[in-house]
């Protein structure tokens, strides 16, 4: 089905929404864009993931930007975890061709509870 | 930064790529939790410093989704750009918070990806009501 052109204030309302969720928790923000992506503007869920993937490093760098200014920003941590990531992530995608398990799925989310338990004990 | 310390780093943030490039997710959601527990940042420094380590993986996936003709610029520069407005209410909450309720709030997001991830399984189950 080919995308209906979505309307700016629809657009404008995922950004602000989404902008606002990255500097709250310090995540890309895709976890909204994508699903409202696909919802309100009929994306198919691929062209979503890219276009989120695009407006994720605006939001990123504004992000940044904002608290660097407040000296919250480790640089030397960020590459530390960063520059590996970016390896592992062209890995990653790799697999992503070969295999697509439900219980890999299923063992990720589960191990992502975990940690949230760690962190409210924390 | 003890050797052990940066070792075990790299590769928590080299098992967060694979992560993020296998199942969509940001590098995000990952690296607050390595930040944290083993560079030792505070929660906030460790999301901020998860925007800034995002950068290069979303930087290359973004280049590569663009040469295979999948990203809409228009919509991408709209959200990115209105998102610069939401980024500016959200840090200053962040900001405002205490470094347990932030922390809190973070455990509270992990839950909801790891349900979202759950929910997308068994909305793709052979049978299921929605797309194959």
């Amino acid at each position: 089905m080919p995308s209906a052109k979505p309307s700016l204030w629809v657009l404008g309302g995922i950004g602000v929404a989404s902008g606002f969720l990255s500097a709250l928790f310090g995540v890309g923000g895709g976890i909204i864009v994508v699903p409202l992506l696909v919802l309100l503007a009929a994306f198919d869920s691929r062209v979503a993931t890219a276009t989120s993937l695009a407006a994720i490093l605006i939001t990123a760098l504004s992000g940044v930007t904002s608290f660097s200014l407040f000296d919250h920003v480790h640089w030397k941590g960020a590459a530390l975890v960063g520059l590996p990531a970016l390896a592992g992530s062209l890995a990653g995608v790799q697999l992503q061709h070969r295999i697509s398990s439900r219980s890999l799925t299923l063992a990720f989310s589960v191990f992502l509870a975990a940690v949230a338990v760690v962190l409210f004990i924390e | 930064m003890s050797a052990s310390t940066i070792a075990l780093a790299l590769c928590l943030g080299f098992g967060a790529g694979v992560l993020s490039g296998l199942f969509g997710v940001g590098g995000g959601i990952l690296f607050v939790p390595t930040l944290a527990f083993v560079v030792g940042l505070g929660q906030l420094d460790a999301q901020a410093t998860s925007l800034a380590a995002m950068i290069p993986v979303v930087a290359f996936g973004a280049w590569q989704q663009h040469r295979a003709g999948n990203v809409r610029w228009r919509v991408a520069v709209v959200i990115g750009l209105a998102s610069i407005i939401g980024v500016a209410g959200g840090a200053a909450v962040a900001t405002s918070l205490s470094e347990s309720l932030l922390r809190d709030l973070f455990a509270g997001l992990l839950l909801i990806v790891a349900a979202q991830l759950v929910l997308s399984v068994v909305r793709s189950t052979p049978g299921g009501s929605t797309k194959t």
